[in-house]
């Protein structure tokens, strides 16, 4: 007598046995006994267990989720917010200062209204407002008698205002003149005659920028600093942002002053938080 | 946080959410992988793979199915995928493939899981199918789907692939008596 295939016995773990094969089942022990087997074998199969993933799963595919951008950390979800209130706290910031300055120190060179009748004579303009004034297509414009003038500029180290074009001019009354932005045709453009003249020109404004401001940020932090290790944080953001913009455009001044101010500001908050850490332990 | 919540804030990207969804469903997804692969080096790569498309298709699940069936189908796609990719690149680089060595996996692991050992003992074409049909409880129907084969051809492929792996189990078994006969 021949055995049931496996296959066949395969095949009667789910379907009927036709009459021959019911009736060999019936008189061959062996076949049932493979029968039977076969069952638990597939009844096994369906009970098997799910199986512990690797231990570090998570973390690999935690990686790979934040490369594609498919998850985004706590910081990341409020970082839109953030950067938001990060960006309108530096603009105020820098905003305030240029302000004050400016109606606190109006430089010399800016300082007589009539000048600007005459900008040929007229040396550009220094200091933070300058710095202003060079990235702006506008025209500062204004008399400022009454306010201290910014050291003189060497000759020679800085263009010559070449514009033309006579400023407005908002005299007021009072003992203080407001410095007010005009249009394009008051504008006091740097021309420098070659990009090595023109580097050193925004080097030298971006360090005074930055002076100027890095002496803000101290008397204000010295006026009542936050959580230094928030404001590292803040401060982190910046750069990240603004190197992420200097990617983009590496030569641009105005993202270049944001990227140098926030790193000494975050070298500088560094150098607070290490200070007032570092114990005595002599 | 239930279920739906967690789906709904990992549709955001929430990454407390995305993981807490993966600790809940990473022993299945690695089982039905892990079983489809063979191997277990394969298998971390084919269930990672499953969770990455699982979240990039994420924010498109509806809800029409469990989350489970939709994330299952993910991961039974997944390894299917894995090993068409892997089998054109290995057919590519090397064709003449060396016998697998059946001697070292036999010394731990046949006493403790003789039946997941069989199974990756078994030709791939026909475990996919045993594991897909028995294991995971897909119909000839579906599998013809996703094999693109046949129903009638996953049938036949699974009484043929359940009777190699009868046999497997008892040459296991006669390996494992013979082992322990040698001990004593």
């Amino acid at each position: 007598m021949s055995h049931l295939s496996l296959e066949t016995i395969a095949r009667l773990v789910e379907d009927e046995p036709d009459a021959a094969e019911a009736a060999h089942l019936s008189a061959c022990a062996e076949c049932r006994s493979q029968l039977d087997a076969m069952t638990e074998d597939v009844h096994a199969l369906a009970m098997l267990p799910d199986m512990a993933a690797a231990p570090d799963g998570w973390n690999a595919l935690e990686r790979r989720l934040l490369d594609e951008g498919l998850i985004r950390t706590r910081a990341q979800r409020f970082g839109g917010v953030r950067m938001m209130q990060i960006a309108a706290a530096l603009l105020l910031f820098v905003g305030g200062t240029l302000a004050g300055r400016m109606t606190a120190q109006t430089p010399a060179v800016m300082t007589a209204a009539s000048d600007a009748a005459n900008p040929a004579a007229n040396p550009v303009m220094d200091g933070p407002a300058g710095a202003v004034a060079d990235r702006s297509p506008s025209g500062i414009v204004g008399g400022a008698n009454d306010v201290p003038a910014m050291p003189a500029v060497p000759q020679g180290s800085l263009a010559a205002v070449t514009d033309p074009a006579p400023a407005a001019v908002s005299e007021q009354s009072g003992p203080r003149r407001s410095v007010t932005l005009a249009g394009d045709g008051g504008a006091r453009m740097h021309q420098p005659a070659t990009l090595e003249e023109a580097a050193q020109y925004v080097r030298a404004r971006e360090a005074e920028y930055l002076a100027a401001l890095t002496g803000f940020a101290e008397l204000a932090s010295g006026a009542g600093a936050g959580d230094p290790v928030a404001r590292l944080a803040a401060l982190q953001s910046i750069i990240l942002t603004t190197q992420a913009a200097l990617n983009e455009t590496p030569t641009d001044p105005v993202i270049n002053g944001y990227h140098l101010t926030a790193l000494a500001q975050r070298d500088a908050t560094l150098r607070q938080v290490a200070q007032a850490s570092s114990p005595q332990w002599y | 946080m239930n279920e739906a919540d967690c789906i709904r804030r990992a549709q955001q990207g929430d990454a407390a959410a995305i993981r807490d969804l993966y600790r809940r469903y990473a022993p299945r997804v690695h089982a039905v992988v892990r079983r489809l692969a063979g191997d277990d080096a394969l298998a971390e790569d084919w269930a990672q793979d499953a969770w990455v498309r699982a979240f990039r298709a994420l924010p498109a699940f509806r809800g029409d199915a469990r989350f489970s069936t939709w994330l299952h189908r993910i991961a039974v796609n997944s390894a299917l995928h894995g090993r068409r990719w892997r089998d054109r690149r290995v057919s590519r680089e090397d064709p003449l493939l060396p016998e697998r060595d059946h001697s070292g996996r036999n010394d731990h692991v046949v006493l403790r899981i003789s039946l997941q050992r069989a199974l990756d003992e078994l030709p791939e074409g026909m475990r996919q199918i045993v594991v897909l049909h028995d294991v995971e409880g897909y119909t000839h129907e579906e599998i013809g789907e996703l094999l693109g084969i046949a129903a009638g051809t996953s049938k036949s492929q699974l009484f043929k692939a359940r009777a190699r792996l009868r046999g497997l189990l008892q040459a296991g078994q006669s390996a494992v008596i013979q082992e322990e006969a040698c001990r004593i």
